[in-house]
């Protein structure tokens, strides 16, 4: 080790005893490998400009400046030539996007993951649409922040009073879902939902949201339309909601529907998970179970588990 | 003279020469922080004016100011926003080549989040132009790349 280093120091020595050139024409020799040391060598041939270049250096340098970057731009600089190419797939860069408990993440998600992927296949891995529970659940990694994100469909994944009764629930065919059906109700004296999701989540704090449309909405020569005939009731009482988890949180809140027309994300609760090494059990319910009146014209899409920072950052997450 | 050898190194302070010819002072415990400065210390002795040939004057004493202040813990975010305020892309440029060069680690880091941040947001091509790179990629290479492009991030719906 100390003969390497001292080799390397009268290497230095000798290199740049003649004259050097000018501060504004920094050319370094593309055949010098003292960063070699550890890194990979200088690359070749690019031409000298004006003014100082990053283009010389090494792919671990510049893998150190993209890891402070976010997922979608390192994946566009991975066009950029050879070392932006290579930095672009080094696994330390892609391991502190990496949700910490991913292990947990892929063998919840995948039946035979291949061991030796690389850190960046695994995240794009993770970020595609995965199906969980026999398609009955959705679950992806947000691409830019490296969260995790949870969808359970109204189909099958939901548990909702009476939805066998085709005078109060049908499912439609929809292209305004991540899954293809949506159910719809048109009237009911006893409207509830429950449902439970049993997930490896990453320690933080998470929020439910149901996605309900009031109305139903079809395409009318290629127009999107609402017909809004079967809505009613929501303003009467507000649908109350209800979250539990299996370290003890509960959080009950209320609200009203309003707003037909538009998909709408209502905010049911949050819940705090402290450690992403086990499992996390959550079970939450819609209900308006009023029985005075009836309601109905209500399209339920799925409940959703968002991080709860993208209350703020997501505008599509504008809750009521 | 002869106790020198024995003492601590931490009120010593080495000397280094710039590329330019420019002497600068710098505590024995602040060069501890650059790892190619240590290597010379270790090899020439801490006795000798260490020659620096790849760092000039014009960076050398900012670097010097920061670990001037990182040996007495002071490095907060507000001296750190104040440290590259006033810096232009060049200056950061150069700074961040001095820091790899010199293996001062805590610094490299620094600059290289603050050039990512510069970068955030900015286009391909702007960023092929800060780095002064061209497309060096073979015309199998760039068809392979854009096959790649298509997977990687390929079935992801955006929500609405």
């Amino acid at each position: 080790m100390y003969n390497f280093h001292f080799i390397s120091s009268l290497f230095y020595e000798t290199l740049f005893t003649f004259p050097f050139p000018s501060f504004n024409n920094l050319n370094f020799n593309p055949n010098f490998n003292f960063m070699g040391l550890r890194f990979s060598s200088f690359l070749s041939n690019s031409t000298v400009s004006s003014g100082p270049t990053l283009g010389e250096l090494p792919e671990s340098c510049v893998a150190s400046i993209i890891a402070y970057m976010d997922p979608p731009q390192i994946c566009q600089l991975a066009t950029l030539n050879r070392a932006f190419r290579a930095a672009s797939s080094a696994d330390f860069v892609w391991e502190s996007k990496l949700p910490p408990n991913y292990h947990l993440l892929l063998a919840k998600i995948f039946q035979d993951f291949p061991i030796n992927l690389g850190k960046r296949d695994i995240y794009t891995s993770l970020c595609r649409l995965n199906s969980l529970d026999g398609g009955t659940k959705k679950v992806w990694v947000d691409k830019g922040t490296g969260k995790l994100c949870l969808a359970i469909s109204s189909s099958k994944g939901l548990s909702i009073t009476g939805v066998d009764d085709r005078r109060y629930w049908n499912y439609i065919i929809t292209e305004e879902s991540r899954f293809s059906t949506v159910a719809y109700l048109q009237h009911t004296w006893w409207f509830e939902v429950d449902g439970e999701i049993d997930f490896p989540f990453p320690a933080g704090t998470y929020s439910l949201f149901f996605r309900i449309h009031l109305g139903r909405a079809y395409k009318r020569f290629g127009r999107r339309v609402c017909n809004t005939e079967h809505v009613h009731g929501w303003d009467k009482k507000p649908v109350q909601f209800q979250l539990w988890t299996s370290d003890g949180q509960y959080v009950a809140s209320q609200c009203f529907l309003k707003e037909p027309g538009n998909w709408t994300f209502y905010h049911a609760g949050d819940f705090t998970v402290e450690d992403g090494n086990s499992s996390t059990k959550v079970k939450f319910s819609m209900t308006q179970i009023d029985c005075t009146h009836t309601k109905g014209g209500l399209c339920l899409d799925s409940a959703f588990i968002y991080p709860s920072e993208f209350k703020k950052s997501k505008a599509f997450l504008n809750c009521s | 003279m002869a106790q020198e050898a024995s003492s601590s190194t931490s009120s010593k302070t080495i000397s280094l020469k710039t590329g330019d010819g420019e002497i600068f002072e710098i505590e024995a415990s602040a060069a501890k922080q650059m790892k190619t400065v240590q290597r010379l210390i270790d090899d020439l002795g801490d006795d000798i004016t260490i020659p620096l040939h790849n760092v000039f004057s014009k960076e050398l004493p900012k670097i010097i100011e920061y670990y001037k202040k990182d040996i007495t813990g002071e490095i907060t975010k507000d001296f750190e926003a104040e440290f590259v305020k006033d810096l232009n892309d060049d200056e950061v440029k150069v700074l961040f080549l001095a820091a790899n060069y010199l293996d001062a680690n805590k610094l490299f880091e620094f600059l290289s989040q603050n050039i990512a941040d510069r970068l955030e947001s900015k286009s391909v091509e702007y960023v092929r132009k800060y780095f002064g790179v061209e497309n060096d990629f073979t015309p199998e290479e760039e068809s392979k790349l854009r096959e790649e492009r298509a997977w990687s991030f390929r079935g992801i719906k955006e929500d609405e």
